[in-house]
């Protein structure tokens, strides 16, 4: 596979924290090619987290290599280009919006970048579109909701022409309408943009929307694959601290009672098929 | 002991121009060793309604009635009613501050006037029912734990005020599956075995529905639901039309009914719809 086709290339990649003794991030390698949507998962302390920093040189690796669209992150001088390239959102919508204006918080990081004025007001104008809070361009950020203040922060993001979207639990502390408004966000940015995406989270159902999904346990890749090869292996995933999808369980629960089923259910459609096709079949 | 809410109305910034009518007309009783499950969408008012329940804000009209007192009655012993109702918060781990996870869980008894050994017992009590190891953790700083051990020593502080009823303000957000099952674990035992009455708060549907035995939905400051999980897991559309999920096992019953399979209502854990699906493998349940 050709280079360009990588958005995220890491490799035999390790992280140790100072003062620590072991390796938070153990022995990875992996990439994020152009357009997938990848999910990481694993329990706390995994590694995963770790991981998303490595990927937009907030860590620098202690052993192997990241290369963000071609670039080194061990080196210095690239750090800005790299964030360009792949933006990240953070855990906690309140502490990531740094304007007393939306827009101007979506500017931040032009500005910064010494993006000219006019080149800036388009930008605004679009990544607030894109995320569908144009009509909030004026308001301040402490009167949005938390999807909404996430929303504005992935705005930010946009706003710097990314190749990739990172987002670190950006979904946790949200209610349920709040995680869908950011889903449903950075799925269109993934299909209608073409923006690669790395989701990492706790939610099994947030994980089964993606392309391609990696366990982290210990520090290392433990699992990977589509999410319904992961997600059938049910007693491995419990094993790594996870969850699987409730339709996936209940499919095991009818295997194991002698029904014939999908082991690779994930959602309630799916299920809704395999009853039918059981019961016609009788 | 039973809470009583009598016509409980709340304003936030009352007469400025973000007023906000957070509570209308709020009335309902909870019994004493209950399993309530909260939920409702962000600004549905749930929040503000179990601030009221140890008296944290007060009405701005209507009563509420713990044990008997009146909240609002100037009379009433507010420290004596934060010891019968104990409220942990989203995010409780933000709140600790002392040296040590000892100190830290021994605040509360501390300031109440006990003595030594009764803070002792009830620290190493509280310890015990958030399944946290003494001999281990007593004297580590609170910041050297992992997350879900920050969640426990915060709820264990609670719990060290022995309360008759405890409310919990979204007690699993942000932890990560494993996190997650511990804490729903130690909330189902306090009920069990101590028979503590629980007000939980909650954005899972599923979590209410394995532990809730009474759910109460909340919509714009009103209660709109208030039965058992299977009746208002039962309202999928109004739910839906709520901004709120239901079990997916509850889905999953709709849409073969929907399809035309004879799944009674009421249905909503994964176990009955297990049960439902080899019934229709074994004998065929489609309806002509």
């Amino acid at each position: 596979m050709k280079q360009e086709e990588n958005r995220i290339v890491a490799s035999d990649l390790t992280y140790v924290y100072p003062d620590a003794h072991k390796h938070a991030v153990d022995g990875v390698s992996m990439r994020v090619r152009s357009g997938e949507f990848l999910a990481i998962l694993g329990h706390n302390g995994s590694g995963k987290s770790t991981l998303a920093k490595l990927f937009n040189a907030l860590y620098v690796p202690t052993g192997g290599t990241v290369w963000v669209c071609g670039l080194d992150t061990r080196n210095d001088d690239l750090v800005f280009d790299i964030r360009q390239h792949a933006g990240m959102v953070f855990q906690n919508p309140d502490n990531q919006i740094v304007a007393t204006v939306v827009e101007e918080d979506v500017a931040f990081g032009l500005e910064n970048n010494g993006v000219p004025p006019k080149e800036i007001r388009v930008r605004i104008d679009e990544a607030l579109r894109a995320v569908n809070m144009s009509q909030y361009a004026q308001k301040a950020p402490h009167m949005l909701s938390g999807g909404q203040k996430q929303r504005v922060a992935i705005a930010g993001v946009l706003a710097m022409k990314p190749d990739v979207i990172i987002l670190d639990e950006s979904t946790a502390m949200l209610d349920p309408s709040g995680r869908a408004e950011v889903m449903n966000t950075v799925h269109r940015l993934n299909r209608e943009e073409g923006i690669s995406v790395v989701l990492i989270t706790h939610y099994m159902s947030e994980a089964a929307t993606a392309d391609y999904v990696i366990v982290m346990d210990e520090g290392k890749v433990a699992l990977s694959g589509t999410p319904r090869e992961v997600f059938s292996q049910v007693e491995r995933v419990r094993a790594l601290g996870l969850d699987v999808p409730p339709m996936t369980e209940l499919a095991q629960m009818l295997r194991s009672g002698g029904l014939d089923v999908r082991g690779d259910v994930l959602t309630v459609d799916e299920m809704v098929e395999e009853v039918c096709r059981l019961s016609s079949s009788i | 002991m039973s809470i009583v809410i009598e016509h409980l109305n709340y304003i936030y910034m009352s007469g400025g121009p973000y007023e906000t009518h957070a509570l209308h007309d709020v009335s309902l009783t909870i019994e004493d060793g209950e399993f309530v499950g909260l939920i409702g969408h962000t600004g549905s008012g749930k929040s503000t309604l179990v601030q009221h329940l140890n008296g944290l804000i007060m009405p701005a009209s209507g009563r509420v009635l713990v044990d008997g007192m009146d909240l609002s009655d100037k009379q009433t012993d507010r420290r004596a009613i934060r010891q019968k109702v104990g409220l942990v918060f989203q995010y409780p781990e933000n709140q600790l501050f002392e040296e040590t996870v000892e100190k830290d869980i021994a605040f509360g008894p501390k300031n109440l006037g006990l003595n030594e050994a009764e803070i002792d017992r009830r620290v190493r009590d509280a310890m015990r029912r958030v399944a946290l190891d003494y001999d281990a953790l007593h004297d580590r700083s609170v910041f050297e734990l992992s997350g879900g051990q920050m969640r426990r020593v915060a709820i264990a502080g609670v719990l060290a005020m022995e309360p008759r009823v405890l409310v919990l303000d979204e007690p699993c957000a942000g932890l990560d599956p494993r996190g997650r099952e511990e804490i729903l674990g130690l909330i189902r035992d306090l009920h069990r075995e101590a028979g503590t009455t629980v007000v939980m708060v909650s954005h899972s549907m599923d979590d209410v529905a394995s532990l809730a035995e009474r759910v109460i939905v909340m919509n714009h400051g009103e209660v709109v639901m208030d039965g058992t999980p299977r009746d208002v897991f039962a309202c999928g559309e109004e739910l839906r039309g709520m901004g709120l999920d239901v079990p997916q096992a509850a889905q999953l019953a709709q849409k073969l009914r929907e399809r035309g399979f004879g799944i009674p209502q009421g249905i909503y854990r994964i176990e009955e719809i297990r049960a439902e699906i080899a019934r229709i493998a074994a004998q065929g349940g489609r309806h002509a």
